[in-house]
């Protein structure tokens, strides 16, 4: 005995149920929304990713190795440089520069090895702690009585033989003169709280890709 | 289906369009919502917590002639300096994009050939600066100043600082007939302590 009035009046078979006379439909619905919910990621990938620091290269030892290609570069290069940490230790001074109260002023001593025709202009050092805060070379530092800090935006290559730099277009510019040695040493003199207590320094040529060494 | 029961289909369509119509025409759309900024209303000398650091504004002072190293620059109007320390968060930050806005909605922004920015905040560490803007006559009393959280975006759908200058009428009068030029200070490190607390 059927329940299906329908059927009743007829005698025909009961209709089959709403989800099965569906099911290719609800089938395919699926895929369609893991589809969606991809194509709805377009911001992480088009702006989030691009512009946060989610590609480390992440090291165990005092020597690492940073390796990413420079965006926008033409002709197409490849940064690849080995960055080892010689030390980190913290000073009431450094050079001319005193610290502030409250503050000690870290010196970072890294040595950078790179092919010569690899450009490694402007790079950002920086101090991590454990709780995540980031520590840069500009901020946090008393203007020394020369006036200008010059630790503030440290170079990371020899100033007398730079090797390739860009442009702001992107392309690559050569070097001229002298040649880059195999590798050099770069420092660093970055402020932080007295309380606070480094854990990692962090190398970087702008986001997503950057280095990470671990303090000893 | 009759035409009755058509003409009231098509009566219901119309209605519910023109509902829906005047419904959204009232409701803020998307970008409206995704570019609103989130305000956080202080007054002198209370800090105030933004996404990139906490801001005390310490007070103003008003003339009609700033100087800062060797450049003077004089106004018809009046120039308020603001004083202010500011502690970053997490990150290196710089304090910028700083307005005024008077009570009638106006803004005023920084100008070269001084200082636009509050130089950059270390995590922990306050600084100090004072950050001159150039008003009309009548835009003292009630001016605000406006301070992002960061410079891109001008505060678009990110946290903005809203503090009462608390330049009352009283005030305002005594401020506007400032002469004596009011020098601004380069972006001085204060140390690494609480903003308005002790160290």
């Amino acid at each position: 005995m059927t329940s299906d009035p329908a059927a009743r009046h007829t005698g025909q078979q009961p209709l089959p149920s709403w989800w099965r006379r569906n099911r290719v439909a609800l089938v395919a619905l699926l895929p369609m929304l893991a589809l969606a919910l991809a194509a709805s990621s377009f911001r992480y990938v088009s702006i989030y990713r691009p512009t946060t620091f989610v590609a480390g290269q992440v090291a165990t030892g005092s020597t690492g190795r940073f390796l990413a290609p420079v965006p926008g570069a033409e002709p197409p290069t490849t940064r690849d440089v080995s960055i080892t940490l010689v030390s980190a230790t913290p000073h009431a001074s450094s050079g001319d520069l005193g610290a502030a109260k409250g503050t000690r002023l870290w010196e970072v001593e890294l040595e950078f090895a790179a092919d010569p025709g690899v450009p490694l202009t402007g790079c950002t050092i920086e101090l991590l702690d454990a709780a995540g805060q980031v520590y840069g070379t500009a901020g946090g530092k008393p203007v020394p009585a020369t006036g200008r800090d010059r630790t503030a935006y440290p170079a990371c290559v020899p100033e007398a033989t730079p090797g390739p730099e860009l442009d702001l277009d992107g392309r690559v510019i050569p070097a001229t003169g002298r040649q880059r040695p195999a590798s050099w040493p770069v420092l660093a003199v970055i402020a932080i709280p007295t309380a606070g207590t480094p854990v990692a320094v962090r190398i970087h040529w702008g986001p997503p890709d950057y280095a990470q060494l671990p303090l000893p | 289906m009759t035409t009755r029961q058509n003409a009231v289909t098509g009566l219901v369509v119309i209605a519910a369009l023109a509902a829906g119509s005047a419904l959204i025409s009232r409701v803020p759309g998307p970008q409206e919502v995704a570019l609103a900024p989130f305000l956080h209303a202080g007054t002198v000398g209370a800090p105030i917590h933004l996404r990139t650091g906490e801001i005390v504004v310490d007070g103003v002072q008003a003339s009609t002639q700033v100087r800062q190293g060797a450049i003077t620059a004089s106004t018809s109007g009046h120039w308020l300096v603001v004083t202010l320390r500011y502690t970053a968060a997490d990150t290196p930050a710089s304090l910028a994009g700083m307005t005024v806005q008077s009570r009638d909605g106006r803004t005023y922004s920084l100008a070269r050939p001084f200082q636009s920015a509050c130089g950059v905040g270390q995590p922990g560490v306050t600084i100090a600066c004072s950050m001159p803007f150039e008003l009309a006559p009548d835009a003292l009393e009630g001016a605000h100043l406006r301070v992002p959280a960061a410079l891109l975006g001008g505060g678009e759908g990110d946290d903005i600082a809203d503090v009462d200058l608390g330049i009352d009428a009283a005030t305002a009068a005594r401020l506007a007939v400032a002469t004596e030029p009011v020098r601004i200070e380069a972006v001085t490190v204060v140390g690494a302590q609480r903003v308005g607390g002790t160290p």
